[in-house]
């Protein structure tokens, strides 16, 4: 560009000097080239009313532009300067300039006005083969640079600069204020609004690479840059690295997040992917870090709505594209779900991992509660070896009793966490649980044993049998299995196999009526989806065994509600319905759920329908049922209002 | 607006008679399938006026897709991508629950074209959606 201008004022010059201008004059030129700049198509006219230039075609850095005129009313040209005063560049806009070129310094200075109390000044000079530029900026608009960002890149959409940029074979320095700058990228998932800041940077060329440093606080304003959304400013970075064919990379950093900390940070980026990075911070405020950072990575989770509050470390080292180091700290850390399923207090963690070494953390806590149940503290050593983690065996409090946690082991294979542990239940008891959960009062104690829960990144497996005491029998789980828990339609299968359950503590607990007596219940085939049950089949009945039987006559009307209308007519027409409990044989009465429709059967078959109750002794009662088929959401609605009490015995 | 929201949100479940998978019944329920098409009912609500502006719009395999976040006020578009990401959760897991609740889990490519198909062709005129080359087009 400067060759092309001298070689034009020199030619102007010669064609006019000494004296002033004497007569129009006009010359075209074909065709001009110089480093990262063509031009073709030159017309030149100079005369009393100025110069007024034109060109065909003119290539910058591979923009190009046609048709672009130059009109210069007020023009001096001679030897030793050429001038232009209250000119205008006309191509797709009108941009209004002056400029002047010394001929003798190789200096050109030149002021755009792009609009009203926009200035944008140029200033280029050479000598004895060294050159330097400087860019002074005044209100400038960064948009008109758009067009010289790469197609993917987020482009300046608007907002103001102030400052001075210099260039020179030693190097660049700019020192430049933003205000109310917005950009984006073509999609709108890189965005900024409204920023405020100020951008301090240098770079030296140093064998082949550029050195730089960087001071850039972002004070006001909003950004996007997907998942990430920063509402406000108080963002700083300070630091230095260098750029070229090995990428870019950050030697020191220093990265300022308002509502979060600071964080020592390096890096590297080659060919679009991160490298090597490497984080060290201390004192983390975890609110803002979970917030800003760590929230939008989580979506639906178990973790993507918490309340958090403590403070924390990281260090972090990721070298050839893997983790080397992550070494974590939490201090007086509490987690609550926001939709209340869960809480823990006091966590204080410590998990100081490095690749290839066994190490030894701990994680403590002081209590929480898992739904409405409460959980008491503890304290365990953490072991971890490569991506293996084991933790010693566990017993946590949980109201009056225990959760123990055995041989837990988890580790991750294909990208996929995998663990497994056994344990149990000591005595808890039912008053304190059913309380805690909000249950009817229920009674006598649970206590279970868990030999082994297996999660393979896709299902949870209980290998052998899950046996709970509750209501002073057993129940035991086989074949369980829980697929995709956390999934959006997570699916449980079960075999149940109940014996011997007091019906009295049951029917107690639900104000049902009363019940003496024993029942066995199970329940093959179980298949939960979404946490409810779409197929089973399921039978309650007596227990073997020699024990007193009654029956109060508010639960044969309860279990004639049960089994729809028909049932227990034989209580209300006959003189039984003047007494209180009766005697019974046998119960028994069986679900076969599929595709929501559950058939009904009892101990034995009667004339149009089965037994429910069975009569035995002085004085007897038979329930009979008549409907065999009833939908489940049916089922549960009667079920519910018998255990709300809205069904009162009839007595005819 | 609420019969369009029905017909977004459960419509494409009421198509057996015209689906190119004859064999499956796309109409089928359980409970997690009632579960999925309310939330992909509460979804809408919240997601129909980035599909009316063009913010949002349907990909060529079923799927929802933040097509151009520059007409979303800045501070939305993170819930607004939240938002997408989540209703796609949830369509995935309807495609897959309705093909095992088939008592076929390997029909979930088919179950999933014809949704595609279908909530393309149910589609408000104004909404943007995603031809197989990739291309929006506007209905």
């Amino acid at each position: 560009m400067k060759a092309f201008l001298l070689r034009l004022a020199l030619l102007l010059a010669a064609a006019v000097a000494p004296a002033a201008v004497a007569a129009d004059l006009s010359f075209s030129i074909g065709a001009i080239a110089g480093a990262g700049f063509a031009a073709r198509d030159l017309t030149l006219h100079w005369g009393e009313r100025g110069m007024d230039g034109e060109v065909g075609e003119i290539r910058i850095f591979g923009k190009t532009w046609r048709n672009v005129r130059l009109v210069c009313p007020v023009f001096h040209a001679d030897l030793a300067a050429i001038s232009c005063d209250r000119g205008e560049l006309q191509a797709a806009d009108k941009l209004p300039l002056s400029f002047t070129y010394w001929a003798a310094r190789h200096r050109l200075e030149a002021r755009l006005f792009p609009a009203s109390g926009e200035t944008w000044r140029i200033g280029a000079s050479q000598a004895d083969n060294a050159w330097e530029a400087k860019v002074d900026l005044a209100n400038a608009n960064p948009a008109r640079l758009a067009g010289w960002f790469p197609v993917d890149w987020p482009r300046p959409a608007g907002g103001r600069l102030e400052g001075t940029v210099s260039f020179s074979a030693a190097g660049l320095t700019g020192d430049l204020r933003l205000r109310a700058l917005a950009f984006s990228d073509a999609a709108g998932l890189r965005a900024g609004d409204k920023l405020s800041g100020r951008l301090l940077v240098s770079a030296v060329p140093r064998g082949g690479e550029w050195r730089w440093t960087a001071d850039v606080g972002w004070r006001e304003g909003a950004v996007f840059w997907r998942p990430f959304y920063f509402p406000s400013g108080g963002q700083r970075f300070v630091g230095q690295g260098s750029i070229g064919p090995d990428g870019l990379s950050v030697t020191h950093g220093k990265l300022e997040l308002a509502g979060v900390g600071s964080a020592r940070v390096a890096g590297r980026w080659h060919k679009g992917a991160l490298t090597d990075f490497e984080l060290a911070a201390t004192g983390l405020d975890l609110d803002g870090l979970y917030r800003l950072i760590l929230k939008p990575w989580l979506e639906k989770g178990a973790l993507a709505n918490l309340d958090v509050r403590g403070s924390g470390d990281l260090r972090w080292r990721y070298r050839d594209e893997a983790t080397r180091v992550f070494d974590v700290a939490l201090r007086e850390t509490s987690l609550k779900d926001r939709d209340r399923r869960f809480a823990i207090d006091g966590v204080n963690l410590r998990l100081p991992w490095e690749e290839g070494q066994e190490n030894e953390g701990k994680l403590a806590f002081g209590g929480g509660h898992f739904f409405d149940i409460p959980f008491g503290a503890i304290q365990v050593p953490v072991k971890m070896k490569g991506w293996q983690v084991a933790l010693p065996d566990l017993s946590l409090p949980v109201l009056d009793g225990r959760l123990t946690v055995n041989g837990f082991q988890a580790e991750r294979r294909g990208g996929m966490w995998n663990w497994r542990f056994g344990g149990g239940v000591t005595p808890i008891s039912m008053e304190r649980l059913s309380a805690a959960l909000g249950w009817p009062k229920m009674f006598g104690s649970l206590s279970g044993v868990l030999p082994a829960a297996i999660y393979d990144g896709h299902q949870v497996r209980v290998d052998g049998v899950l046996l709970v005491r509750a209501f002073d029998g057993t129940a035991v789980v086989k074949n369980l299995s829980l697929v995709e828990p956390l999934g959006r339609a997570p699916r449980l299968y079960a075999d149940l196999d109940m014996r011997g359950l007091d019906l009295d503590l049951l029917t107690r607990t639900f104000s049902f009526g009363s019940i003496t007596g024993r029942v066995d219940a199970t329940v093959s085939g179980l298949e939960l989806s979404n946490w409810q049950p779409v197929k089973f089949d399921a039978r309650v009945a007596s227990s073997p065994g020699d024990y007193p039987r009654q029956i109060s006559q508010r639960a044969v009307q309860n279990i004639s509600s049960l089994g729809g209308a028909g049932a227990g007519a034989a209580i209300q027409r006959s003189f039984l319905r003047f007494l209180d409990q009766f005697g019974y044989s046998r119960i028994g009465l069986s679900c076969v759920l599929r595709n929501g429709v559950c058939t009904m059967d009892g101990v034995e078959a009667a004339p149009h329908g089965y037994v429910i109750v069975k009569g035995g002794g002085i004085p007897a009662i038979t329930v009979i049922g008549y409907n065999r088929y009833v939908g489940w959401d049916e089922l549960l609605g009667r079920l519910e209002r018998v255990i709300q009490g809205n069904v009162k015995p009839i007595v005819e | 607006m609420n019969r369009l929201i029905r017909l977004f949100a459960a419509g494409a479940l009421a198509l057996a008679s015209t689906s190119v998978l004859a064999a499956a019944d796309l109409q089928i329920n359980t409970p997690a399938i009632q579960q999925i098409r309310q939330d992909l009912h509460n979804h809408f609500h919240d997601l129909r006026e980035y599909l009316a502006s063009g913010a949002v719009g349907l990909t060529w395999d079923g799927m929802l897709a933040v097509r151009d976040a520059s007409l979303i006020p800045l501070d939305q578009r993170q819930a607004v991508s939240a938002l997408v990401a989540d209703d796609n959760q949830d369509r995935h897991a309807l495609y897959r629950e309705i093909a095992r609740a088939n008592g076929h889990p390997e029909w979930e490519q088919e179950v999933r074209d014809t949704f595609a198909q279908r909530w393309i062709e149910r589609a408000r005129p104004g909404w943007w959606y995603q031809k197989p080359n990739g291309a929006w087009v506007q209905k």
